[in-house]
């Protein structure tokens, strides 16, 4: 096991990892920035290191850590220098005061070591919620060589404050991931006008796509396109609700876990789902779970029918861990999945069934 | 007459079963000090006496939370006795502001007490009165240099829309001018006719309009409209709806409790909701695990006091403060009755209650 959780707000930033080897765990924590300090603890054997390993992390994420998959970005300011060590956020507030993202991404590629930077976060695009980033895209394009070191872009890292998620508009990136295609971390929040195209990404590690509601026809170009992304790792679908847009089949996702392709992947997330039952059904002794570390199928609806076929499926015992967090079963199934999958987490985390409106919903659509 | 240094008493106007009026009287009855508890339907049906040789310490309390005050409120606006209020329509929507002018007046009649008996209001009932009247509020503040969130001044549903798109502002909160805790409240975001979204307290049952202790969520334009209108069918406050810093994925705002021009007590509250209240469930943080910096925490300070400053008349007060995504303040609301904070002690070990007692004397 290994986590990397960090701690932010205005002025502090602070890391804490954790590691665990054989009988030990060791910790390294302190300033983000820095190296941090290190220390390590022994205990009586393997299983009790990963349990006390689980309670010390449980203990940070209260604290108000996030389990992060690397250090979060620095929010941009117009004219400021630039340290090629950090990531960057660019985002647009509602105070004018502080541009555009794209005033800032100007002012950014004017400074020494812009080139140099190797992750890329884009907020809040405009001041109108129905802006999209094709400007931004295309300024990123037309100004390449200030990016030429970027492997990882974040597209919409817009919280729920600031916009509906099912209204984040997106745009078309198949030219632009034609142009970046030795990347190998790619995130996006928001669905609506999202296409990559047909892309050939050799490097890529990472795909992450939230969506209030995801298009097929996405999923369907990830499917077409997976024999080039052979160095997939991490993989995670947030499909989202009907009712917002979403219309992915399941078919479409029984075609993109299919057969051979991507066969480094290790995580792999099909979630915040409006028909989680039946993605949980999709994998159902299948053969993908032979390479996975992960299976993600939280925030869903998932209720009593995707319990029972939890249940059934043995080669979920396989895996590292199993996330089926945010979920509407009953108590007594909750209790014989924890027995059965000791790598699982059922927790309930909020979902509460409106008895009265006889109404589920996914974790996040709105 | 003697002499002597006139006797005083604490007088506390509450409902008989106020929550408040017993943590107050029970710290006034450990410290061997007397008191009176009037209700303000004692007040309204002029049932009570005062002696006129007695200096009374008055505190006001919050007149929610009981039906039978909340009627006669309400009638006592109306100066119609004899209507009676079902008790199921407790809260709803549509008696809104014969309820704040009842309050205006029933705070009046406390006030002109002052003429009669030796009278020392803790907060000054006129302040109490402006202060729930968020419009004349904001307006205090602003021209005193304080910031609040920008102000639209639609009164309509569509006329809004238009102020919005004119003002480019996507997102805004409506309010009954005068509200208190989240009644009557609706976060409101609008993108297109197709595409738009209200977070409410406000709930249609039985084709009336009630506060829901549920936040609910509306998404046509129909269902919006409709609880726009039930809103505005008293004076609206509009302002933007500006960002809330982000903790732990939760928006928060602090309620920061002033006491005797010194900041007491700051509670960050925490809510996945845009509608950040106490009375609705929401989280209760403390300050320090959310290791804000000196420097931030001196702005949410400072902001809370200048705004007491605007309101003389209030020994204490709970101030609602907005922390952006890039560190400005702002404040929200200001609650005469805001200091009830249970399980939470200042740097001295005083609750909010010990802590107001403590600086009277």
């Amino acid at each position: 096991m290994k986590e990397y959780l960090e701690f932010r707000d205005y002025d502090s930033h602070k890391f804490w990892q954790i590691e665990v080897a054989g009988n030990e765990f060791t910790v390294v924590y302190g300033k983000f920035g820095t190296d941090g300090r290190t220390q390590t603890k022994s205990f009586k054997d393997a299983a009790e290191a990963l349990k006390e390993a689980q309670k010390v992390m449980k203990q940070k994420i209260k604290k108000g850590y996030e389990k992060m998959l690397e250090a979060s970005p620095t929010e941009y300011k117009i004219g400021d220098k630039v340290d090629a060590s950090k990531a960057y956020k660019f985002f647009q507030d509602y105070d004018a005061e502080f541009g555009t993202a794209l005033d800032q991404i100007k002012s950014f590629i004017t400074q020494e070591n812009c080139d140099k930077v190797t992750k890329i976060v884009i907020g809040m695009w405009g001041e109108d919620t129905e802006d999209s980033p094709e400007e931004i895209i295309n300024f990123i394009i037309e100004n390449k060589e200030k990016f030429k070191a970027v492997k990882h872009f974040y597209f919409g890292d817009i919280e729920s404050e600031e916009n509906e998620i099912s209204w984040i508009e997106q745009a078309d990136y198949e030219n632009f991931l034609k142009e970046f295609n030795t990347i190998e971390k790619l995130e996006f929040r928001g669905g609506n006008n999202l296409s990559i195209g047909k892309v050939n990404l050799p490097n890529l590690k990472m795909l992450r796509i939230e969506t209030g509601g995801m298009d097929n026809a996405l999923v369907a170009e990830i499917s077409a396109s997976k024999a080039n992304m052979p160095n997939l790792e991490f993989l995670e679908l947030w499909l989202g609700d009907e009712n917002y847009g979403g219309d992915v089949e399941i078919e479409t996702i029984k075609e993109l876990i299919s057969g051979d392709s991507f066969p480094k992947l290790k995580h792999l997330g099909i979630m915040n789902s409006d028909t989680q039952n039946d993605v949980v059904k999709l994998f159902e002794n299948h053969p993908i779970l032979d390479r996975l570390d992960v299976l993600d199928l939280s925030m869903g609806i998932l209720t009593k029918i995707g319990g029972e076929s939890l249940l059934a499926n043995d080669k979920l015992s396989s895996l590292k861990s199993l996330n089926c967090v945010f979920n509407f079963m009953p108590d007594d199934m909750i209790k014989a999945l924890t027995k059965k999958f000791p790598n699982g987490d059922f927790d309930r985390s909020g979902a509460d069934y409106d008895m009265e409106e006889d109404y589920w919903y996914v974790e996040v659509g709105e | 007459m003697s002499n002597l240094k006139a006797q005083t008493k604490h007088l506390i106007i509450a409902p008989k079963e106020s929550r408040r009026a017993k943590f107050w009287i029970q710290l006034l009855e450990q410290n061997n000090l007397s008191y009176l508890h009037l209700s303000y339907l004692d007040i309204i049906s002029d049932y009570f006496s005062l002696e006129k040789d007695i200096q009374y310490i008055v505190r006001l309390e919050s007149a929610g939370e009981d039906f039978e005050t909340y009627q006669s409120i309400i009638h006592f606006e109306k100066n119609a006795t004899n209507q009676i209020l079902a008790k199921e329509n407790f809260g709803e929507l549509s008696n809104f502001e014969s309820w704040y002018i009842g309050w205006e007046k029933v705070l009046k009649k406390i006030k002109d007490l002052e003429n009669i008996f030796q009278l020392k209001f803790i907060n000054e009932p006129l302040d109490i009165a402006l202060a729930f009247n968020k419009k004349a509020t904001q307006k205090l503040l602003l021209e005193n240099k304080v910031s609040c969130p920008e102000i639209l001044t639609s009164t309509s549903y569509e006329s809004l829309i238009s102020e919005m798109k004119a003002k480019k502002i996507a997102q805004v909160f409506i309010k009954p001018i005068a509200g208190s805790s989240a009644s009557g409240i609706m976060a409101f975001r609008y993108f297109d006719s197709e595409k738009q979204k209200a977070y409410s307290t406000v709930k249609k049952k039985n084709g009336n309009f009630y506060n829901s202790l549920k936040v609910q969520t509306y998404e046509t334009k129909e269902a919006i409209k409709e609880v726009f209108n039930e809103i505005a069918k008293s004076e609206l406050q509009i302002e933007r709806w500006v960002p809330k810093w982000q903790f732990n994925k939760m928006n928060v705002d602090f309620r920061v409790v002033v006491i005797n021009k010194k900041v007491e007590f700051i509670v960050p509250r925490g809510s996945r909701s845009p509608i950040t209240n106490l009375h609705l469930g929401n989280q209760k943080l403390k300050l320090e695990d959310l290791n804000l910096s000196s420097e931030i925490i001196e702005k949410i300070k400072q902001i809370a006091l200048e705004t007491m400053l605007c309101f003389p008349g209030l020994h204490y007060a709970g101030i609602d403060v907005l922390l952006s995504k890039k560190a400005k303040v702002y404040v929200l609301e200001v609650n005469p009755f805001g200091d009830m904070l249970l399980n939470i002690v200042n740097e001295k070990g005083n609750t909010t209650y010990e802590q107001e007692l403590e600086s009277l004397i």
